[in-house]
């Protein structure tokens, strides 16, 4: 990022912020596998693994293009590909609907990364049927593409709009232990869903933390 | 359970090795991935192509009903795992003959949402996709939540119907109006007495007492309606008929076509022994059997029972059925 000015940001350094949350969530495996286990199936963590391998591998294979756009969609199919379960399927989604929003850029500002993370929530609301308060990877999303937006539009620089995004997507991991789980296959385990973790949650807050270059915060210790 | 393999993580690869192998003539595969299975005449022009997809485990289902007067590609998965988005584009790209594509498989999580990609990524290249979801299983949620319905053996009267369709030259409009209808007319539903044992895990998946059946179970070992002690198959033909026959609205003088489908371990045998209850409650209440299929249609890798799918006839669903089909798997006479 340029200081003062516009800000431009370029496909190496997406690249470079991919490659660092892909690194955390293969280190994350057994944890989120752990989460997973206590309200879902137990397979969060391998899914996220072998989803974030193809993304390296994507990344290694192919250099950012002037089109970031189809580039990003490219690397949601590499994840797709390699992963196609349930989350596989929205981390493409995810991909698909943010690179569509810069389709032929080659490089972006900070408006872009708004309207990616807007478009990358409601992909994914739409594809796994779910809204805020169902007690998924949506909890921490949505509210971080929400404060993203408003401080850009409130003229704040963009590493303070990322400082603010990450804080909501981390009161928004935060909030949903309380919760129920309303859909998938936690949604069978019902109550006993409550006081726990969502691994949707933690696996996009540790990303962001990842590709900000922040610390790794447990679920939970911003509670209160 | 001891069973015939190599590297259980080659189970679906040398899988499909084996069937191109077996069937050269007939399948093959697009893209370089063998996972992307298509009529070996794709694509076929003037006409619309229909694809399903969905995980492997359940021979035939799905790719055994690609062929003439049937299916035009198939998208496999791992065992019991939905197939890639672009593994489906693929496909989907290969056989479509300038008609559209309808996509017809069952309702699971993880294909809806692979597809509902694909059909978004198919749209981005000029190609018109439609969707039609199989939720025949009875058992899996009450009428009035019929949407969230697991899809079984029905949709191999889907794939006949609208496949007989698409070879008539239907449009994609007719195409998808004659799936929907055949499913409107159809109900399924199962019971299972073993577990299966995926190839990787080793272990049965789940368990059930030797004396014991679950009714209504579904074909990844999802729960059913009831776990009770094993009856006769007589008790177990009537109470998957009543089962089925409640949403169908069927009469003394209708006309069916009636499936009693093995999961896999179950011999043929027993089949015609459910298939004779079957035929006998219907012919007492004055209900025809249009044509029989017993055998395995949608197994559960070697899971022990049985479903019964039934499709209420009418002029235009019967003519479709009859229509001449022929896959490796299925072949229809035309009469």
């Amino acid at each position: 990022m340029s200081e003062g000015g516009a800000e431009v940001i370029t496909g190496q350094e997406i690249s470079d912020a991919l490659r660092r949350a892909a690194a955390q969530l293969i280190l994350l495996r057994d944890h989120l596998n752990r989460l997973d286990a206590d309200i879902g199936d137990g397979d969060s963590g391998l899914t996220a693994e072998r989803g974030a391998q193809a993304i390296l591998a994507y990344l290694d294979a192919t250099p950012p293009t002037d089109d970031l756009g189809r580039w990003l969609a490219g690397a949601g199919m590499a994840y797709n590909r390699a992963a196609p379960s349930t989350m596989g399927a929205l981390m493409a989604t995810a991909f698909m609907r943010a690179g569509k929003e810069v389709m032929g850029r080659a490089t972006l500002g900070p408006e872009d990364l708004a309207a990616m993370l807007n478009a990358a929530d409601q992909g994914l609301q739409e594809r796994g049927k779910t809204k805020p308060g169902d007690k998924t990877i949506v909890d921490a999303l949505h509210p971080a593409a929400v404060a993203l937006s408003e401080a850009l539009k409130a003229g704040e620089p963009l590493e303070h709009a990322a400082q603010t995004m990450l804080d909501a997507a981390r009161a928004g991991r935060d909030a949903a232990i309380a919760l129920r789980s309303q859909v998938g296959r936690a949604n069978w385990v019902g109550e006993r869903t409550e006081g726990k973790p969502d691994p949707g949650t933690v696996l996009l807050v540790a990303a962001l933390e990842a590709a900000l270059q922040a610390d790794f915060s447990e679920a939970g210790s911003r509670l209160g | 359970m001891k069973k015939i393999l190599n590297d259980p993580n080659h189970f679906v690869a040398e899988m499909l090795d084996g069937l191109y192998r077996a069937h050269p003539e007939q399948l093959t595969f697009t893209g370089d991935d063998p996972h992307c299975l298509v009529r070996a005449d794709s694509p076929v022009m003037g006409k619309v192509a229909l694809a399903t997809g969905g995980g492997s485990g359940h021979l035939p289902v799905f790719l055994g009903y690609v062929g003439p007067g049937m299916l035009s590609g198939c998208a496999v998965g791992d065992v019991f795992q939905s197939p890639s988005a672009d593994q489906m584009l693929e496909v989907t790209r290969r056989i479509h003959g300038g008609k559209g594509v309808l996509y017809i498989y069952g309702n699971y999580g993880g294909d809806v949402m692979n597809f509902d990609m694909a059909t978004e990524m198919a749209d981005m290249e000029g190609i018109e996709v439609r969707t039609v979801l199989v939720r025949d299983d009875v058992a899996s949620a009450s009428p009035e939540r019929q949407d969230t319905r697991r899809g079984v053996a029905g949709m191999i009267f889907a794939f006949k119907v609208a496949g007989a369709k698409a070879d008539q030259g239907g449009s994609l409009d007719e195409v998808e109006a004659a799936a929907t209808k055949a499913l409107a007319h159809t109900r399924s539903m199962g019971v299972a007495l073993s577990s299966c044992t995926l190839p990787a895990v080793r272990q049965p998946t789940f368990s059930i007492g030797d004396d014991e059946m679950e009714i209504g179970m579904g074909i990844h070992g999802e729960k059913g309606v009831r776990r009770g002690p094993l009856e006769s198959a007589d008790q177990i033909a009537v109470e998957l008929l009543d089962a089925v026959l409640a949403e169908l609205d069927v009469h003394g003088g209708d006309r069916l076509a009636v499936m009693v489908n093995g999961l896999g371990a179950t011999p043929p045998e027993e089949l015609y022994i459910l298939f004779r209850r079957v035929h006998r409650t219907l012919e007492e209440r004055g209900v025809a059997v249009h044509q029989a299929f017993v055998g395995e249609y949608a197994t559960s890798l070697e899971m022990a029972g049985a479903s019964l799918t039934v499709m209420k006839l009418d002029d235009e669903l019967q003519g479709l059925l009859d229509h001449p089909a022929h896959t490796p798997f299925f072949t229809q006479v035309g009469r």
